[in-house]
């Protein structure tokens, strides 16, 4: 099977999940993401991400209790997997690899 | 404009097209916090169209299964039986007539959804979402034509408003058809809530 690489925001929600840590759901995910980098993300692409990361079995989920100020909704709690943790690092390592030695990013003439 | 309660329709219509309690959950929760209307209404329609699209890349041959599924659909029913022998048998002339051969028409779009949705279950909004997505490109060519028509003077400006109008009514009725049964479905889910859903993810829940 063909390797599957991230995408941009799938990127950055894992890293932004393993930025929240324990309790990880879509509000601080979000929130991390317009924190870290002010791009106001909506939630359902979040949401579609972290469908798509779980599907690869780069994070895994689970149900809380519903509660009432969610209007008796649950919330699901996202958790990064060793799988999941491996991906981010070959992603900077390929990342860290195309910005070495690029000179246009140190201000000295293309 | 600010209410204490988020817009109902836009929960409803997210809950039936994103069937995942976190999201509406997560966007209510925010929206205490936020009190824009306007905010949550997008985040709705934005959650819709990225959850559907997402379904639709990841599932390309079912969403390819539910486009052929609709258009045999419609071949049969509203093509061959609702075309070739309801219409000359009914031959409406009335106005009652010609409304009663319309609300036919359009509650057979309903059925189309309804059963795109049943036969692509758990994706079964997504699927229908694919197949309004085609049948709005299918609507270009005609639509199109009758404008050059139209504003080549050959045709009418009511004809072509009508047949825009008809076309939105029945994308419409496809997507209540898909809402309708993703909404029984979502129903079915609470009911059954306290056999392992709240404790488990969708993807598993739906897996069982």
């Amino acid at each position: 099977m063909a390797k599957e690489y991230l995408g941009n925001l799938e990127l950055m929600v894992l890293l932004s999940l393993m930025r929240v840590g324990d309790n990880a759901y879509g509000v601080p995910i979000s929130q991390e993401i317009e924190l870290r980098t002010g791009r106001d993300v909506a939630l359902g692409s979040v949401y579609a991400a972290l469908d798509r990361l779980e599907r690869k079995g780069f994070v895994t989920s689970m149900l809380g209790d519903p509660t009432p100020e969610r209007g008796g909704r649950a919330k699901r709690y996202f958790q990064i997997t060793s799988k999941g943790v491996r991906e981010v690092r070959d992603a900077q390592r390929m990342l860290t690899n195309m910005w070495k030695n690029l000179s246009v990013l140190q201000g000295e003439p293309a | 404009m600010t209410t204490a309660q988020p817009p109902v329709v836009a929960t409803w219509l997210l809950e039936c097209f994103c069937p995942d309690p976190g999201l509406a959950g997560d966007l209510i929760e925010e929206y205490a916090r936020r009190q824009s209307v306007l905010w949550y209404w997008k985040q709705a329609f934005m959650a819709v169209g990225a959850y559907s699209t997402s379904q639709i890349r990841e599932h390309k041959w079912l969403a390819i299964r539910a486009i052929a599924i609709g258009y045999v659909i419609w071949y049969i029913f509203n093509a061959t039986l609702l075309r070739g022998f309801v219409r000359p048998w009914m031959s409406p002339d009335t106005t009652i007539e010609q409304a009663a051969y319309l609300v036919l028409g359009f509650s057979l779009w309903v059925a189309n959804g309804w059963t795109i949705a049943k036969l692509h279950r758990p994706y079964s909004t997504a699927m229908v979402f694919a197949y309004v997505l085609w049948s709005m490109v299918a609507s270009v060519p005609p639509v199109y034509s009758l404008a050059v028509d139209t504003f080549s003077g050959s045709a009418d400006r009511a004809s072509l408003a009508l047949e825009i109008v008809k076309r939105m009514v029945t994308l419409l009725s496809l997507m209540s058809g898909g809402a309708l049964a993703a909404y029984r479905d979502h129903l079915k889910q609470t009911r059954i809530a306290g056999q392992g859903w709240p404790r488990e993810s969708p993807r598993a829940f739906a897996a069982r």
